[in-house]
């Protein structure tokens, strides 16, 4: 099976234009199992030649590629004078019945017929072929038929849109804090488009917090894994840190102060994954953690630029985006990732950044913050595809 | 068949009881053929054996997948006499107590929205139930009581006898009928039936009896509806095809509670778990934990010795099950993480109970084979678990 892909905002990037498309194919092909696709890039289209086998997952992959703007399944013909009779032939038996327009598009200025040519001959064509089945409608038809003269002539129906945005890789890798929560799941899809490779820490309190809490957090991983051609999580254990949190501070700074370790840990679990960034869910307000005198503190303990990809973002915009991506039914389970035990009845909202400096001093934690990256438990993460067996069979090879 | 590691956590689900049997054969107990007839007629042995342990007639006993179902088809049998044509019908009243299982109170919640009366009878710091405002609570329009005999998470024993009592004379007060609905899912096996001898229907479990999950039975006096409709299978009250296998093991369960027509058998285990129940919280006070509700020092008799509840306050009970678990002894904790009321058990929530010994309450559960030793292994464990976990307690700088 042929998809022919039509990406956008990659072909404004001028000399990266290259670098960037071989990104999207390979973005596309190292998740199929070897061998069973091929990509090559020809006239501003990219085109991915799938096994019969791997069609259904290779549609659904490419469906979730970033950069992607269309695709569709496509046939190919040779650029002879029968080529429209062979089109009509097949593509008769394609067409839904009702109304339809052909739109031509004639990239090969050497093809015997212009585009508008095309779209009468074909339209022609397939009329009478369709037995009354098919009237032609070029305002509002049911179905469109494109056709591409290229290097060869494709043709096909129902193109599909693909997510668009920069393909994953093409900006760099970053690390992003992944909660159990709803947010920061949104945070890393929202990233990955601009064309961020991502890696993802989770910070994990049992016994405080339990089990169910860490493995919400792998489906969340495996959810957003489908938008990218691969996902690294690190599991911190965290308890040791909080205990000194607990001990050696003052109630309503706990959650600050948590906070800021946790950037401390990221930062260090990122150098060591070459991330050029960390990534957080925060939004500007929307709790006390996150006030602006709050992320001057936490933003304080990274030198990695923080990207805050939701920070004008409400809640209804970021629950509308978690639902779209798939998140937002795992992001509600039950599991808290935070025991009652470390969450102050008052947190401080305007904290003074040099008392909470002097704060996070006083706990000492540099030594069980390097421990704490040192600890972190890597796992890659298996896409949470839903739909097919064949899709599951893509999963494993990917988790391979 | 034994848990491995210490399993306080019976109330929960019983161990399977060792050699529990099977339905022998194949087919549906529906069919006319030999197998079929072959499974109907064990079928009938495992109703006849839980009549015997339920002191009813046979015919009064549909079997159901469980406690939850048999509660849900009580207490939704209101529904069946609603019509849009008549207003009048929807004053067909419930009233429960504050401290039934969900499978009782969600479909009370659930009437409660489809526009039925639905009272919610107080229960006293005690966790037993206010009998007066139960008495309140009953009108004109009641037509289904609805009181547990022994609450899950505190073992309080709940005066049915009293309340039902009360139902019966309001019922000729009101002259009309009122159905006495009592789940018995912790009473069945560990406390004497005779005082539901009265009440109109009973939900038992059969897990809870060291038969299989997936059964249990309603067993009720003739007149109740049902909601649920399909082939009138356990005389129309749970349509279905029977769960065979685990109403056999059931069945059997049953016949040995039976057995002790006299409640000998049952009395020695009363008492040799009531010593279990004693040591628990002895040790307990011992060690400043609190016994929730505290009353029960006081009234030992008004609970079950096989349910106990504890708590230590301001520690998160999930926090504490986690790490108990991980030494090997299983228990469960009796509110839902989280600081928020909202979150605490709904039991505690209704016995006022204070939200910091809500959030730290947890319970412990025992059953027929449960030894002192496990008693004494709890406590060593409990006494690491407090001591891995105090950090997380004490207070930091002020």
């Amino acid at each position: 099976m042929l998809f022919l892909i039509k990406y956008g905002e990659i072909s404004l990037k001028g000399r990266n234009r290259a670098k960037f498309e071989h990104r999207l194919m390979d973005n596309i092909v190292r998740r199929l199992p070897a061998g069973a696709a091929r990509a090559r890039r020809t006239w501003g289209r990219l085109y991915v030649e799938a096994d019969d086998q791997h069609a259904a997952a290779a549609e659904r992959i490419i469906g979730n590629t970033f950069g992607v703007v269309a695709f569709a399944r496509v046939r190919t013909y040779d650029k002879s004078t029968t080529a429209l009779d062979r089109i009509a032939d097949e593509m008769v038996a394609e067409l839904p019945p009702g109304s339809f327009k052909v739109e031509a598009r004639r990239e090969d200025k050497s093809f015997a017929l212009t585009s508008y040519q095309i779209a009468c001959e074909l339209g022609d064509r397939l009329v009478r072929a369709g037995q009354s089945k098919l009237t032609v409608d070029v305002g509002a038809p049911d179905t469109t038929l494109s056709v591409e003269v290229r290097d060869r002539i494709y043709a096909y129906t129902d193109a599909r849109r693909g997510p668009s945005g920069l393909p994953v890789g093409v900006s760099g890798r970053g690390m992003l804090l992944l909660s159990g929560g709803i947010d920061s799941p949104v945070a890393g899809y929202l990233v990955a488009g601009r064309g961020l490779a991502i890696d993802a820490v989770y910070f994990h309190s049992y016994p405080y917090t339990g089990e169910e809490a860490e493995q919400k957090v792998h489906q969340l991983a495996a959810h957003l894994a489908r938008y990218m051609p691969r996902l690294d999580l690190h599991v911190v254990p965290f308890t040791p840190l909080q205990l000194l949190i607990k001990q050696r501070s003052h109630p309503d700074e706990v959650t600050l102060l948590m906070r800021a370790c946790m950037m401390e840990v990221a930062q260090l679990v990122a150098l060591r994954r070459d991330c050029g960034c960390l990534v957080t869910g925060e939004s500007l307000g929307q709790v006390a953690s996150q006030t602006l005198e709050s992320l001057r503190v936490t933003g304080s303990h990274s030198t990695l630029p923080v990207l805050r990809p939701l920070i004008g973002l409400s809640k209804e915009e970021i629950i509308s985006r978690a639902r779209a991506i798939g998140t937002f039914e795992t992001s509600i389970l039950p599991y808290p990732d935070c025991c009652a035990l470390f969450a102050p009845r008052h947190p401080v909202i305007r904290p003074r950044f040099e008392r909470l400096e002097q704060s996070f001093a006083r706990l000492e934690a540099a030594s069980l913050i390097g421990e704490a990256a040192d600890e972190a438990h890597h796992h890659r993460v298996t896409p949470a595809w839903v739909e097919s067996a064949a899709a599951v069979a893509t999963a494993a090879s990917v988790a391979g | 068949m034994r848990v491995a590691g210490v399993y306080l956590d019976w109330a929960a689900s019983a161990p399977l009881a060792t050699g529990s049997p099977l339905a022998a054969g194949a087919g549906n107990p529906a069919s006319t053929h030999r197998p079929g007839r072959e499974l109907a007629r064990q079928m009938e042995a495992a109703r006849r054996s839980v009549a015997a342990a339920v002191r009813r007639p046979a015919e009064q006993i549909a079997f159901t997948s469980g406690a939850t179902e048999a509660n849900n088809i009580a207490t939704l049998s209101l529904l069946t006499g609603l019509r849009t044509d008549a207003p009048g019908s929807f004053r067909r009243g419930l009233v429960h107590s504050a401290v039934e299982h969900p499978s009782v109170a969600e479909p009370g919640r659930m009437l409660a929205r489809i526009g039925l009366p639905v009272a919610v009878a107080a229960v006293d710091a005690d966790g037993r139930l206010d009998l007066d405002h139960f008495a309140e609570c009953l009108d004109e329009h009641t037509r289904l009581a609805a009181v547990m005999a022994v609450n899950n998470e505190t073992g309080a024993v709940q005066p049915v006898a009293e309340a039902c009592a009360i139902v019966r004379a309001h019922a000729t007060r009101i002259g009309r009928p009122i159905r006495f609905h009592a789940d018995a899912v912790q009473e069945l096996g560990k406390v004497t039936l005779s005082p539901l001898a009265d009440v109109d229907s009973l939900a038992i479990s059969g897990h809870k009896l060291g038969a299989p999950r997936g059964v249990g039975a309603l067993i009720a006096k003739p007149g109740m509806e049902v909601l649920a409709t399909g082939g009138g299978q356990e005389a129309g009250m749970r349509p279905g095809t029977e769960n065979v296998d685990g109403i056999v093991a059931l069945g059997a369960r049953a016949e040995t509670i039976a057995a002790d027509a006299n409640g000998a058998a049952q009395t020695d285990e009363w008492a040799a778990v009531r010593e279990l129940s004693d040591q628990l919280i002895a040790g307990a006070i011992e060690r400043g934990l609190r016994v929730v509700p505290e009353t029960r020092l006081d009234h030992p008799y008004h609970y079950s010795p096989f349910i106990v509840m504890l708590s230590i306050p301001g520690l998160p009970a999930d926090v504490l099950v986690r790490v108990m678990s991980d030494a090997g002894v299983y228990l469960s904790r009796g509110s839902a993480c989280g600081a928020a009321r909202s979150k605490l058990s709904p039991v505690l929530v209704a016995m006022s109970v204070a939200a910091e010994v809500a959030q730290g309450a947890f319970r412990v559960s025992f059953g027929a084979t449960t030894r002192a030793e496990e008693i004494t292994t709890f406590f060593h464990a409990l006494d690491a678990a407090q001591a891995q976990l105090a950090p997380s307690l004490s207070a930091g700088r002020r």
